[in-house]
């Protein structure tokens, strides 16, 4: 309503609008690479055969549905500390791009679990814990589009997103103590002792810094449009008051 | 606070606020669930605890939209939001209440619907036990979810998809206590951390709560 | 490696079968459902971007640099 409520938003719209050609053309580079790379040019592995290949799409995904909840964890914060509303629209634009990630990540694993261990799906620590965070995204979004006051549902959700936060590890937590799973463990970390092998890995992260792009991509397209749909908003609301 | 309680009490038992609804509710669950999966008396101990648990978690569930709404519908959270007591005092007086209601009566309840359920013989005490314990958390949760969801028209289906998710780990734990019990194998760790979230939840969740019925208010 | 660049295009279904061994309907199902989801978010977030800014254009159109 204000200048000053637009202010800010004015610089993110055209901060946003030079920076993200370049974004969204990497992104694509590093995801067309990355995928056609990993599928195509790397070796079958000695034991899971060719379904090796779901790795390039199962990790990434897996990665940025946990970091999308984090970004929106920070967002939420910023938003209640620092009532920045593009932090808050922020935070709205990611969660069902995390939502996404979040399906991405349950379906090829279970396009992988089929042949590997003889099921579509176990209860098992990780896979569980991803289903229980794909509930919170649900959980989240719902209670962004049921609210109308914009204000008061940024600050609903942010608080949702907080204590969603603490229960989604208490709930990791829980589930690893509730059943031990057959779960490999990270597939990446830095210290490569226990790595996967390097044919696998160069590919494997071109494929994660593609899904990062992606993801940033992604958000900045729905936050300039959650900024567009606000002012859209306000703009009706006066035309209805004339 | 005390006196925010004892209303809240009388109107639950009063008006049939639903204090009934909650251990019918259980019951029928405890009755619907052998005939589904059939009268096998293994099966069914087997499968008890975590039924007995799912059970009450989702009758605890059936009050919860009416914990605030009410009052927001009426006014009289705006007049408790000028009160001289905190609101994170409103909340908690009302988890407590709902809880006295609910999670009592169904701690109650729960060892004889466990007979229904070919529940083990010494998992009987620990049943109740960790219903006690597991409980208030549920209602404190419960309360949270209902303060996020008080301004939504019919938002009793968003607040079960809101609360469920936070359930897990009461869940997790209590069940687990059970399980352990009926086979008699050592439950110290579940029934800590099941204690655990009841206190972190009870310390907590209360600010949580209170901020949400405030931007609520505004 | 070699072997992708000896394919003639009409066999590369055949080819693509043979390649991935008896795992192909996994691989190639989890590809398939990935792709379609990563499109269908993009597609959306693409379409709400620009239906937004055609409805703001035309209401600033309409309030006329009062704004």
């Amino acid at each position: 309503m204000s200048v000053w409520e637009y202010a800010n938003p004015k610089r993110f719209m055209d901060t946003s609008a030079r920076v993200l050609p370049w974004l969204a053309a990497l992104a694509a580079l590093c995801l067309i690479t990355g995928l056609i790379w990993g599928f195509f040019f790397t070796p079958d592995d000695f034991r899971q055969g060719s379904t090796v290949r779901i790795i390039y799409l199962h990790v990434p995904a897996a990665m940025m549905a946990i970091n999308a909840w984090v970004m929106m964890l920070v967002a939420s914060l910023i938003w209640l500390i620092r009532r920045h509303h593009v932090s808050a629209l922020a935070a709205r634009a990611a969660a069902p791009v995390g939502l996404t990630f979040t399906l991405i990540a349950l379906i090829t694993g279970a396009f992988w679990g089929q042949p590997m261990w003889g099921t579509w799906w176990a209860w098992d620590p990780r896979l569980t814990s991803f289903l229980i965070l794909f509930l919170f995204y649900l959980g989240y979004i719902a209670l962004w589009s049921a609210i109308e006051d914009s204000d008061a549902a940024a600050d609903l959700t942010s608080v949702l997103c907080m204590v969603g936060s603490v229960f989604a590890l208490l709930s990791r937590y829980a589930v690893n103590f509730w059943n031990q799973g057959l779960h490999q463990g990270a597939s990446l970390s830095l210290d490569k002792e226990e790595n996967v092998a390097d044919v696998f890995w160069v590919p494997l992260l071109v494929c994660i810094a593609g899904f990062v792009l992606l993801f940033v991509t992604l958000v900045l397209i729905r936050t300039r449009t959650e900024i567009r749909a606000r002012r859209l908003q306000h703009l009706l609301l006066r035309e209805r008051m004339q | 606070m005390i006196a925010l309680f004892l209303r809240d009490l009388r109107l639950a038992f009063r008006a049939g606020g639903g204090f009934g609804l909650a251990l019918a509710f259980f019951l029928l669950v405890a009755v619907l669930v052998p005939l589904g999966v059939g009268p096998k008396a293994a099966t069914l101990a087997l499968i008890a605890p975590g039924i007995l648990w799912v059970g009450a978690m989702l009758s605890c569930l059936l009050t919860l939209d009416r914990l605030f709404a009410t009052d927001f519908e009426d006014g009289s959270l705006d007049l408790l939001a000028t009160a001289p007591i905190p609101m994170e005092g409103v909340v908690l007086a009302k988890a407590a209440a709902h809880w006295v209601t609910t999670g009592l009566p169904l701690a109650l309840l729960a060892p004889v619907l466990g007979i229904l359920l070919q529940l083990p013989g010494p998992a009987f005490g620990w049943l109740t036990l960790s219903l006690l314990i597991g409980t208030p958390a549920l209602s404190m949760i419960g309360a949270f979810g209902a303060a996020l969801t008080v301004g939504i028209k019919r938002g009793g289906l968003l607040l079960s998809l809101l609360v469920l998710p936070l359930y897990v780990p009461t869940l997790i734990f209590g069940a687990e206590v059970v399980q352990r019990a009926g086979q008699g194998a050592p439950l110290q760790s579940p029934l800590l951390l099941l204690a655990g979230i009841t206190a972190g939840a009870l310390a907590l969740l209360p600010f949580a709560a209170a901020m949400a019925i405030r931007v609520n208010l505004r | 490696m070699d072997k992708v660049f000896a394919i003639p295009l009409p066999g590369f279904v055949d080819w693509l079968l043979a390649y991935l061994g008896k795992y192909a309907a996994q691989v190639l199902g989890s590809y398939m459902a990935s792709l379609i989801l990563l499109v269908a978010i993009i597609w959306l977030s693409l379409w709400r971007a620009a239906r937004t800014k055609r409805a703001l254009a035309q209401a600033e159109a309409r309030a006329g640099g009062r704004v």
